[in-house]
């Protein structure tokens, strides 16, 4: 999560890479989570199981959460030139890096969650 | 039998029971997963929690006996009425632990409940450290004049609760069958985040006192006749020691000295702290 970096003069490219990082940062550290939580292996593999079984651990929100982040993953990796050119940014490099900066700011608080509980639950082992 | 299906049941018997007016549907869930069916049924009214029970409990047994897997959660959302410190904790033995005690007051529609949160000492000693007061880490006792404020200790424990309570699903925190929490390290590291600039000017100071630069940091500052313990004289030194994501020499916004000014006090008093705490573990020949 620390490498995926938006800067005040990140270009496009910059900042599709931060957002899909964020995510898989974000991703990964539920893995681990669920991982203590004994999760099977074959239930947090793919996104959408893994999704599923954070809303049955954690709860909807923080599935709906995850999810609404996956979503922008795959449209900051593969939505070309969509995401970017269209309502809302529509083109402008500042909106867009702007929302992106909350976005991220987003994924950060929700990742520092995840690794506060995964540090606490290896404490208490 | 699909998730539509089941909720239809639950909801049909939740609403001939009277029990729909407090269901909060945007925490409610019910999923397919695959092997079974989970619903978790949260309410806005702790009071409704054991009729609910019953009734998921019911359907359960029922669909059981279909050979339908049914695992539920049913739960109520709370909040933090009020707090009060109770004052040092104490063993089941009536002897004293390194712990600090308070009460808590939870509601939940017309049900309330108190919790105890205990503070471990390791916790204390780390909002001593973020609040500057080095002379006061490591010491055994907590005193209301001149360590972390009491006001401070109740606004930790009350974030600390709500983010206990924030979890849904099979984790959430029960605070009738579990009315005691400790509040560690790791959650005051959690719930007091140092800022971004902070982070990054303590992550410089390291790589510039660190293994790798500190002999040419030292030579620097002999050549230019600073020492090392003028602390504000180093401090633009630090702008070429950004690390992690801002490789050396890669264009960076702002200075070490912009990025510290812009810190709160506080931030500036236990950044300066934590500068002279690396110079002090400089040998001596070196410095």
């Amino acid at each position: 999560m620390a490498t995926a970096v938006i800067r005040d003069y990140s270009n496009e490219f910059e900042i599709r890479n931060a957002l899909s990082r964020s995510y898989y940062a974000l991703f990964h550290v539920c893995h681990a989570w669920l991982a203590m939580q004994n999760v099977p292996s074959n239930r947090r593999k793919q996104h959408e199981t893994l999704i599923r079984e954070i809303r049955v651990r954690k709860g909807k929100e923080s599935g709906d959460r995850l999810d609404g982040f996956r979503v922008l993953r795959k449209r900051a990796d593969y939505d070309e030139p969509e995401f970017f050119e269209a309502t809302p940014f529509g083109g402008d490099l500042d909106k867009f890096r702007l929302s992106a900066m909350r976005d991220q700011d987003r994924m950060t608080a929700e990742f520092d969650s995840y690794v506060s509980e995964l540090e606490s639950l290896s404490g208490s082992r | 039998m699909r998730t539509a299906e089941l909720e239809t049941v639950l909801m049909d018997r939740l609403k001939s029971a009277g029990l729909v007016a407090v269901l909060n549907e945007e925490k409610s869930q019910f999923l397919d997963l695959s092997d079974g069916f989970f619903a978790e049924i949260v309410l806005n009214d702790g009071s409704k929690l054991a009729a609910t029970d019953q009734i998921v409990r019911n359907v359960k047994e029922e669909l059981k006996e279909k050979g339908v897997q049914l695992d539920s959660v049913v739960r109520a959302v709370w909040s933090v009425k009020g707090i009060q410190f109770i004052g040092p904790a104490r063993g089941v033995s009536g002897g004293l632990k390194a712990a600090l005690e308070f009460e808590a007051i939870l509601e939940s529609g017309s049900r309330e409940c108190s919790v105890s949160v205990e503070v471990s000492l390791a916790a204390l000693n780390k909002l001593r450290e973020k609040f500057a007061l080095s002379e006061r880490v490591g010491s055994p006792a907590w005193v209301r004049e001149g360590d972390v404020h009491e006001e401070t200790l109740k606004k930790l424990v009350r974030e600390f609760l709500d983010f206990q309570l924030s979890s849904g699903g099979t984790s959430y925190w029960d605070p009738i069958r579990f009315p005691k929490l400790e509040l560690k390290e790791t959650a005051v590291s959690y719930l007091m985040q140092d800022s971004k600039g902070f982070k990054q000017l303590q992550a410089a100071i390291d790589d510039f006192l660190g293994n790798y630069a500190m002999e040419y940091s030292l030579r620097d500052l002999a050549s230019r006749n600073v020492r090392i313990r003028d602390f504000e004289r180093v401090l633009p030194d630090l702008s070429s020691h950004f690390g992690g994501a801002y490789k050396r020499g890669d264009q960076f916004a702002t200075s070490a000295v912009t990025l510290y000014q812009a810190l709160g006090n506080l931030e500036r008093k236990r950044l300066q702290q934590y500068y002279f705490q690396k110079v002090a573990e400089i040998p001596e020949q070196l410095k």
